[in-house]
């Protein structure tokens, strides 16, 4: 049973990738099995076992990131003040929205402390929901589905922000590898500054998300 | 590439040791991610070891797959509070994608003035 939970992730992933355009294959995939596991009377206790290998590869894909990071470091050291500030407030401001809004509109603190790290690629989000103490599976669902809604803002964030390589850095940062795949398609300053804000904001959220989120629930 | 991808797994895996060791509030992964890029920076030709975490990144949204299946086994999480969880979750978003423009644009348009 557990292989099979892996097979037909594996299977419909694959699938989506090739078939589905439009949609981002993780979420079309996921979509599919969340209709098919229970026709198919897999329970969601024997696919999380069936499954946990690929979740445990998203700490070595963490560290992995640190490549593609390498890699900008001379774009990183061109612009790096403007970059370094907008990132450290595009951070702050998405950690800090997430807890007054969700504060004032009712949210618990379990559920404030899920959505607070969503702005950081996901497999940082998910570790840092798991220092928060979140729940990693809200945590995922937040960071994938705000990505892929805040990259259809990429034409106009653009316009409206008349500088390719501001409009990049916000991309990169709210909407992580969604935001950057869009803003390099249009723009290939933008793609470039997308790329070293998402990278930097993986680490600006990590250090800051587990300092205001106690901080600002008190 | 199975000893790059060893390195990687024994690099998260000390990082986790070391955050929770020092009880340090960063997930281990991310400070094992950091010594990465201090070290790439001092022997930039260890990049060729480290190949396979290109491979790793470019199947990552796979890994995500069992974790959004999982959300929605987490909906009864929410409860009531769909549509509140949704609109902080766009409220974050949009907050972190304006300042970000705001303060790239502001920093920049004062760095040229002061040259």
């Amino acid at each position: 049973m557990a292989l099979f939970a892996l097979a037909l992730t594996l299977v419909s992933y694959e699938l989506a990738r090739r078939y589905v355009r439009g949609l981002p294959p993780v979420l079309t995939s996921a979509a599919v099995l969340i209709v098919v596991l229970p026709l198919l009377h897999v329970t969601h206790a024997d696919y999380a076992t069936g499954t946990w290998v690929l979740v445990a590869l998203l700490s070595p894909a963490v560290v992995a990131l640190a490549l593609p990071f390498h890699r900008r470091r001379a774009a990183l050291a061109a612009s790096a003040l403007p970059t370094v500030a907008g990132v450290v407030a595009g951070a702050a401001a998405g950690i800090a929205v997430a807890v007054l809004a969700g504060h004032a509109l009712g949210l618990s603190d379990l559920l404030v402390r899920a959505v607070a790290p969503r702005a950081a690629t996901t497999p940082i989000a998910v570790a840092i929901a798991g220092t928060l103490g979140a729940n990693a599976h809200l945590t995922a669902a937040a960071a994938l589905v705000g990505g892929v809604l805040c990259a259809l803002l990429a034409p106009l964030a653009l316009r409206l922000a008349r500088d390719p390589h501001a409009a990049g850095l916000g991309l990169g940062l709210a909407a992580h590898g969604f935001g950057t795949a869009r803003a390099a398609q249009l723009d290939e300053t933008a793609g470039a500054s997308a790329a070293t804000a998402m990278a930097l904001n993986g680490l600006a959220t990590a250090l800051l998300a587990p300092l205001l989120v106690p901080l600002l629930l008190r | 590439m199975i000893a790059g991808f060893a390195a990687l797994l024994g690099l998260s895996a000390a990082g986790n040791l070391l955050a929770g060791a020092l009880h340090i509030p960063v997930p281990g992964p991310v400070l094992a991610g950091v010594a990465l890029v201090c070290w790439l920076a001092r022997r930039p030709q260890d990049v060729a070891f480290f190949g396979s975490a290109d491979r790793l990144i470019a199947a990552m949204p796979l890994l995500f797959v069992p974790l959004v299946v999982g959300a929605a086994a987490s909906l009864s999480v929410l409860g009531g509070a769909l549509t509140p969880f949704v609109l902080t979750l766009t409220a974050s978003t949009l907050a972190a994608l304006i300042a970000t423009v705001a303060v790239a644009r502001l920093t920049t348009w004062l760095c040229s003035r002061s040259h």
